[in-house]
């Protein structure tokens, strides 16, 4: 009995003290809020979001368009590309899809922009993935701009062009996923999409500059 | 009060807590149960999302976070478990709630359905108990460090409380991916198994109770039988919902602490002890 209540009683202070370390010297708490409660992984949830691919000018929560967005603008249409660390429909995305249209491959925790020549102009590819990023992180904070479902959901593909809404701004685009039933019919949706944004970007810009 | 009222009290209690994320609070902590996360009201992560999260992110990838990750919910259930052993399922888990409401219908099918009553009784039955530790290692570690097929992909439980609130919430928002309907039969599965066995769920699958049992045997509350003026009248035995052989348990690993036993005792032989 003496054996059991003493290690009980160990157990319970090895247990505790842990945690409480865990919670006083670890940012876990605030980690597992936004990167597990608040955050939605679409793929676990054996869903995908039915959004149409449509051009939107209005951002989804009515903030600016962010400054390294203008910036990239100026090169040709951008695409965001949305996901968070632990994401197998975002794994399966990239795999099958992004590194067969784009030619080159990066890891899922990578966080850079690439320009470079596509179809009929030029575009600029920026991989975001969240976990990796501090709140206050421009490009963090972009997440919640494009979200148009408001849901957190990944992975969250963003276009980004100009085009006319009273006069020449900037539109977007934003999807949850690729429709088509193949990789192979989904990599040509996503080329058509993205020509779709410099066709509209060459037609535009180019005639506002 | 009559102890079953408080402890239905006691899961309404827990069942409101873990939903509080309707109300705008989501936490970072981790619920000594099992919730899914993805539900729209969820306040808490589910700590099984967080170990396979954790050990996916240690062999793919290990950072800080993976590491920290990986303790959090087993220390939450780790204090629990030393605390109180698998009580969390008897008083605070909402699938035990939901079983709970099950269990009418799960007595009744087991009085009218010999091959459930057989089943229960057959020797076979000790051995499905062992499901739950495989479910715990197989489909939450190892198939994250191996195979990349999660828990999670299939969890009837996020199924229930996570994707079909998002679908009923969101109307022609949402609609199903390719895993959505292996997760579909493993929910009717599911619903199968709690509503025709008592606590099936509890008994043969699930990984938190399979987590959690092995502190059954050191946990400070724990069930007591007076073994010396037990008359073994098995009343307690067969108000059990775990199937426990109630007057020769000794810290079962089953027992999760609903009292019905207790309470059902007319010598008063089984009890709640402390630190003993």
């Amino acid at each position: 009995m003496k054996k059991l209540f003493s290690l009980q009683i160990t157990m319970l202070l090895v247990f505790s003290g842990s945690l409480g370390a865990l919670f006083l010297y670890t940012n876990v708490y605030d980690e597992v809020q936004r990167k597990i409660v608040e955050e939605l992984c679409l793929s676990c949830v054996k869903l995908k979001v039915d959004t149409d691919f449509e051009w939107r000018f209005e951002t989804a929560n009515n903030a600016d368009i962010p400054d390294f967005v203008i910036e990239n603008l100026s090169y040709g249409p951008v695409i965001l590309v949305y996901r968070i660390g632990f994401c197998p429909g975002c794994d399966k995305l990239e795999e099958n899809v992004l590194f067969q249209v784009f030619n080159f491959t990066f890891e899922k925790d990578d966080v850079f922009h690439k320009r470079f020549e596509f179809g009929l102009g030029n575009i600029t590819f920026v991989h975001i993935n969240t976990d990796e990023l501090d709140y206050e992180s421009p490009l963090y904070k972009s997440r919640k701009i494009y979200d148009i479902v408001g849901d957190e959901g990944n992975p969250m593909i963003t276009l980004i062009t100009y085009s006319y809404h009273s006069f020449i701004q900037p539109a977007f685009a934003t999807i949850y996923d690729l429709n088509a039933e193949t990789y192979e019919e989904q990599q040509e949706q996503l080329i058509g999409f993205i020509n779709e944004a410099t066709s509209l970007y060459n037609r535009h810009k180019k005639a506002a500059d | 009060m009559k102890l079953q009222i408080k402890r239905l009290i006691s899961q309404i209690i827990f069942f409101f807590s873990a939903n509080l994320g309707a109300a705008g609070i989501k936490t970072g902590f981790c619920v000594p149960f099992f919730y899914c996360n993805a539900c729209p009201a969820a306040s808490s992560a589910c700590p099984l999302r967080s170990m396979e999260l954790s050990v996916y992110k240690i062999f793919k990838n290990p950072d800080s976070f993976s590491l920290k990750l990986f303790l959090y919910p087993i220390l939450i259930l780790g204090v629990v478990g030393i605390i109180s052993g698998r009580a969390v399922c008897g008083w605070a888990c909402p699938i035990g709630l939901l079983q709970r409401a099950t269990a009418p219908s799960a007595r009744f099918l087991k009085k009218k359905i010999t091959f459930i009553r057989k089943l229960e009784q057959h020797k076979i039955e000790r051995y499905l108990r062992y499901v739950k530790y495989f479910v715990l290692i197989g489909l939450v570690f190892l198939t994250s460090i191996f195979t990349g097929f999660y828990f999670t992909d299939i969890c009837p439980v996020g199924m229930l409380t996570g994707t079909f609130p998002i679908m009923i919430l969101s109307p022609g928002v949402y609609s199903p991916n390719p895993y959505f309907y292996v997760a579909l039969v493993f929910l009717i599965l599911f619903l199968l198994l709690i509503f025709l066995i008592e606590r099936g769920w509890c008994k043969y699958f699930c990984p938190i109770g399979a987590f959690l049992a092995p502190f059954n045997k050191i946990s400070i509350i724990h069930m007591k039988v007076d073994k010396k003026n037990c008359k073994h009248c098995n009343i307690c035995s067969n108000v059990c919902p775990m199937g426990i052989d109630v007057p020769n348990m000794n810290r079962d690993l089953e027992c999760i602490l609903c009292g019905k036993c207790v309470e059902k005792c007319p010598y008063n032989v089984v009890k709640y002890e402390g630190f003993k």
